[in-house]
C-alpha cells in the first residue's frame, strides 16, 4: 500500500503524542503542585496551599493532555510537557537544594 | 486504527488534525465517512478549528480506550448510591428491624447496650468502630480489632436487645461500593491499590473526554435540544450521545473531579511531597491530620504487629448527651473508641453525615475514663472545605430519598451517555468501512457479497456487548446469587462475587462468538434477554427462598424492602424491552425501519442495503 510508510510513522507519532499526554502531562501536573503547594505555603496553611495545588493540578493536566495532542509535532508535545516540568520541578526542589548547599 | 485515510506524507505528524475530521462527533459527522475517503482538511487549518479537530479527535480515543472500564465504574457507582439499601436487601433475616430516627435519645442506650455484647464477646478489644442504626440501616455494625493494627470484623446487632444477628455472608451492597473505586473481586480485598490506580487513569481519562468533548462540541446549546430518533442510525446515536452528555454535564464534571480529589493522596501527592517534608522525611501523617482538622497525634500509626493496651469500661451514655447537647440538638452518626499516639483511651462522636454537605462530619472527642469533652475535630479552612464539599456531594450521604433517587437517574444517564458513545464509535466505523467496501465491491463483485469488518472493529463491538449487556446480566445474577447459594457454603460472599464474574465471562464468551468468530444478530438480545430474565425474576427468587418478598412487605407498606422487589423488576422490563427491539427477527428492511428508533445494536444504523445490514450485523 502507497501510504504504509505513512501509517507506520503515524502510529509512531500517535504512540508518542500519547506517552507525553500521560507521562509528560502527569510530570506537569506533579511539578505544578509541588511548586504552588510550595508557594502557596508561603502566605496560607499548608494544608491549604496542598489542596488548593492539588484541585487545580487536574486541570492543568488535563491541559497538557489536550496540548499533545494539539501540539504541531509529537516533539512540541513532548516539549510542551516535558520543559515546563523541569522548570517547576526545579522549583519545587529548589529550597533543599540550597539548604544542602549552605 | 484503519490505513485508508491517505494522509499526505508530511502531514502525518500532525495527524489527529486531519483524522479529526473522520472522528468529529460535532456538526460534521455526517459527512464523516467522505471526508474520511478524501480529506478536505486544509493544509493549514485556522487555528480554532485545528483545536477543536485535534479535542474530536482526543475526546474519541480517550474515550474508546477505557470507555468500557468507564461505564462498569459508572453503573456500579450509581448503584452505590442505593450501597445501604442492597446491604439490608441481601439479609433478610435483618427484616424486622425497625428503622431508627437517629436524633432520638434512645440511641444513647442502644449504644451501651452494643458495646458491653461487644466487650462480652472480646474483652480485649483495642479500638471499635459503632455507626449507629438510622433510617436506612436499621442495625447496629460495630467494626472492631484487639491487635494494634490488623484487619477490622464486623458485628452486627439487634438494636433493641443487643443481640448478635446472624446474617448470610455476603458482601450486599459493598461490593459494588468496593468495585466501584478499587475493582475489588474478592471479599478480603487483593490489589485494592492496584485497582484504585486503573480506577484513577480511568477517571483522568473521562475527565479529559468530558472537556475536550465539551470544546468539541460548537452548538452545545442548540444540541441540547436535538433528539432526531427517526432520522435513524448515527445521527440518532449522536443526538443520544448529545443529549445524556449535556442535560446533566455539570454532575459528571463534579463526580469525575471530585472521584480524582477523594484520592489525590494516591494520584498527586507531589504537593504533600514537598509542603509537609520535614527534618525526618515526609509526615503524610500530619498532613491528614490537618486535611481531618484533627491534632496530629489522636491518630496513632501502628504496626501490624505492634501491642495495644486494651481500651477501659467506657460509659457513653453522658458522652452522648453531652455531644448532643454541644451540636444544639443534631443527629449523631457514629461512636468509636480507640488509644491516641500517647495511648490515653478517647471517645470520638461522629455527627450523622446526612447533616451537612461536606465530608467528613464534625467530630467531638472525649476521656474514655472520665468521660470528659476534650476537643472537637473539624475541617474548617476554605480550601479543605471546597474539598469537603466536593467528597460529600460525590458520596451523596447528605441526600433524601428523592434527591438519591434523582442522583441515581444521574448517574444512569452518565452510564447511557458512554454506552451511547461506544457504540457511535462501532457505528461510525463500520458505516465507513461499509463505504469502502462497497466501492471496492463497484470493482470485485464477489467480495462485496461477503464484506467483513476489520477484526479491529468487531473487537469493539464484541467487548460492547460484554460489557454494556453483560454488566446488568452480571449485577442480576450477583443478586440472585444472594438467594439460590445454600446459607452455609464455604467462603459464601466470594462464592457470590464468582456467580458474578462468570456471568460476566459468559457475556464476553458469548459476545466474541457473535461479534468476531461468526457475526450473528443475536448478539445483543440473547445476553440483554438473559439479563432481563434475570432481573424480572428476582422477586419471584425472592418469594420463593426467604419471607421478606412483596407479598408480605408490599401490604406491610415497608417500602425498603419493596422498593427494591419493584425496581429489580423494573429492570427486568426495561432490559427484555431492549431484548426485544433488538431480536434477529427485526432486522432493519430499509430506510423506514432503521429510521424507527435508536437502537443498541450496530446493526441498525448500518446504511440501508438489506444484504449489508445482514452480513455486517453484531460487528
Amino acid at each position: 500500500m502507497k501510504t504504509a510508510r505513512a501509517d507506520w510513522r503515524y502510529r509512531l507519532a500517535i504512540t508518542s503524542r500519547a506517552v507525553a499526554a500521560v507521562g509528560g502531562g502527569y510530570a506537569l501536573a506533579a511539578g505544578f503542585t509541588a511548586a504552588l503547594s510550595l508557594l502557596l505555603a508561603q502566605c496560607m496553611p499548608r494544608v491549604e496551599a496542598v489542596i488548593t495545588a492539588t484541585m487545580l493540578a487536574w486541570v492543568v493536566y488535563a491541559i497538557a493532555a489536550g496540548w499533545a495532542f494539539y501540539a504541531r509535532t509529537a516533539w512540541g508535545a513532548w516539549g510542551g510537557t516535558l520543559l515546563p516540568a523541569l522548570v517547576l520541578g526545579a522549583c519545587a526542589m529548589a529550597p533543599q537544594w540550597m539548604k544542602a548547599a549552605a | 486504527m484503519n490505513t485508508t485515510t491517505q494522509a499526505p506524507d508530511a502531514a502525518a505528524e500532525r495527524a489527529p488534525t486531519e483524522r479529526a475530521a473522520a472522528a468529529a462527533p460535532g456538526g460534521m459527522a455526517a459527512e464523516a465517512p467522505r471526508k474520511a475517503k478524501a480529506p478536505k482538511t486544509p493544509k493549514a487549518p485556522n487555528d480554532r478549528e485545528g483545536f477543536r479537530q485535534a479535542m474530536s479527535w482526543l475526546h474519541t480515543w480517550a474515550g474508546l480506550i477505557l470507555g468500557w472500564l468507564l461505564f462498569a465504574i459508572f453503573l456500579t457507582g450509581t448503584l452505590s448510591f442505593f450501597r445501604s439499601e442492597f446491604n439490608l436487601w441481601m439479609r433478610p433475616e435483618m427484616h424486622g428491624l425497625q428503622p431508627m430516627d437517629a436524633a432520638d435519645p434512645q440511641v444513647a442506650q442502644t449504644a451501651q447496650k452494643a458495646l458491653d455484647a461487644l466487650v462480652r464477646k472480646v474483652p480485649d478489644v483495642t479500638q471499635w468502630i459503632m455507626p449507629l442504626p438510622d433510617d436506612r440501616d436499621p442495625a447496629v455494625n460495630i467494626l472492631w480489632r484487639d491487635t494494634g493494627n490488623g484487619r477490622f470484623e464486623t458485628l452486627r446487632m439487634h438494636p433493641q436487645t443487643g443481640e448478635a444477628i446472624d446474617t448470610r455472608q455476603t458482601m450486599g451492597g459493598d461490593f459494588f461500593y468496593r468495585f466501584h473505586f478499587e475493582l475489588r473481586t474478592a471479599q478480603k480485598g487483593r490489589w485494592a491499590i492496584e485497582g484504585r490506580w486503573v480506577v484513577g487513569v480511568a477517571t483522568m481519562l473521562m475527565f479529559v473526554a468530558l472537556i475536550s468533548g465539551v470544546i468539541t462540541h460548537r452548538r452545545i446549546f442548540k444540541d441540547f435540544f436535538t433528539f432526531r430518533p427517526t432520522k435513524g442510525g448515527q445521527r440518532a446515536w449522536l443526538d443520544a450521545h448529545n443529549v445524556t452528555g449535556v442535560l446533566v454535564l455539570p454532575f459528571y464534571l463534579m463526580i469525575t473531579f471530585s472521584g480524582l480529589m477523594i484520592f489525590h493522596s494516591l494520584y498527586m501527592p507531589a504537593g504533600i511531597a514537598t509542603a509537609y517534608k520535614g527534618e525526618k522525611g515526609v509526615d503524610s501523617n500530619a498532613y491528614f491530620a490537618d486535611l481531618q482538622g484533627e491534632k496530629a497525634e489522636s491518630r496513632p500509626r501502628r504496626g501490624a504487629t505492634d501491642k495495644v493496651e486494651p481500651l477501659p469500661a467506657i460509659a457513653l451514655h453522658s458522652i452522648l448527651t453531652e455531644a448532643r447537647t454541644r451540636w444544639d440538638g443534631g443527629r449523631i452518626g457514629s461512636v468509636q473508641a480507640r488509644r491516641d499516639a500517647k495511648g490515653r483511651a478517647v471517645v470520638e462522636v461522629t455527627r450523622h453525615e446526612g447533616d451537612r454537605l461536606q465530608y467528613r462530619p464534625p467530630r467531638l472527642l472525649f476521656d474514655a475514663t472520665t468521660g470528659q469533652w476534650l476537643d472537637q475535630a473539624d475541617a474548617t479552612s476554605p480550601a479543605v472545605k471546597t474539598y469537603g464539599v466536593l467528597y460529600g456531594l460525590h458520596m451523596a450521604r447528605f441526600a433524601d430519598t428523592g434527591l438519591r433517587w434523582a442522583l441515581f437517574g444521574f448517574g444512569l444517564l452518565g452510564s447511557l451517555m458512554i454506552a451511547t458513545g461506544m457504540v457511535l464509535w462501532s457505528v461510525k466505523r463500520s458505516a465507513k468501512s461499509h463505504t469502502q467496501a462497497s466501492r471496492k465491491g463497484a470493482a470485485n463483485a464477489a467480495d462485496a457479497a461477503t464484506p467483513r469488518a476489520p477484526f479491529g472493529e468487531r473487537l469493539v463491538a464484541a467487548i460492547n456487548i460484554a460489557t454494556l449487556a453483560g454488566l446488568p446480566l452480571a449485577c442480576g445474577v450477583y443478586i440472585a446469587s444472594n438467594r439460590l447459594i445454600p446459607l452455609n457454603v464455604e467462603g459464601r460472599a466470594d462464592v457470590e462475587l464468582a456467580w458474578f464474574f462468570s456471568a460476566w465471562g459468559l457475556a464476553l464468551l458469548w459476545a466474541l462468538a457473535c461479534a468476531v468468530v461468526r457475526p450473528s444478530r443475536m448478539g445483543w438480545s440473547v445476553p440483554l434477554g438473559a439479563a432481563g430474565l434475570a432481573w424480572a425474576l428476582l422477586p419471584v427468587i425472592n418469594a420463593l427462598t426467604t419471607h421478606t418478598h412483596l407479598g408480605t412487605t408490599l401490604p406491610a407498606g415497608e417500602w425498603v424492602w419493596a422498593g427494591m422487589d419493584l425496581a429489580f423488576l423494573a429492570t427486568g422490563l426495561l432490559l427484555g424491552w431492549l431484548s426485544w427491539r433488538l431480536r434477529p427477527g427485526r432486522a432493519p428492511k430499509g430506510k423506514a425501519a432503521a429510521a424507527k428508533a435508536p437502537r443498541t445494536s450496530t446493526a441498525a444504523a448500518l446504511p440501508t442495503t438489506p444484504d449489508v445490514s445482514v452480513s455486517t450485523s453484531g460487528a
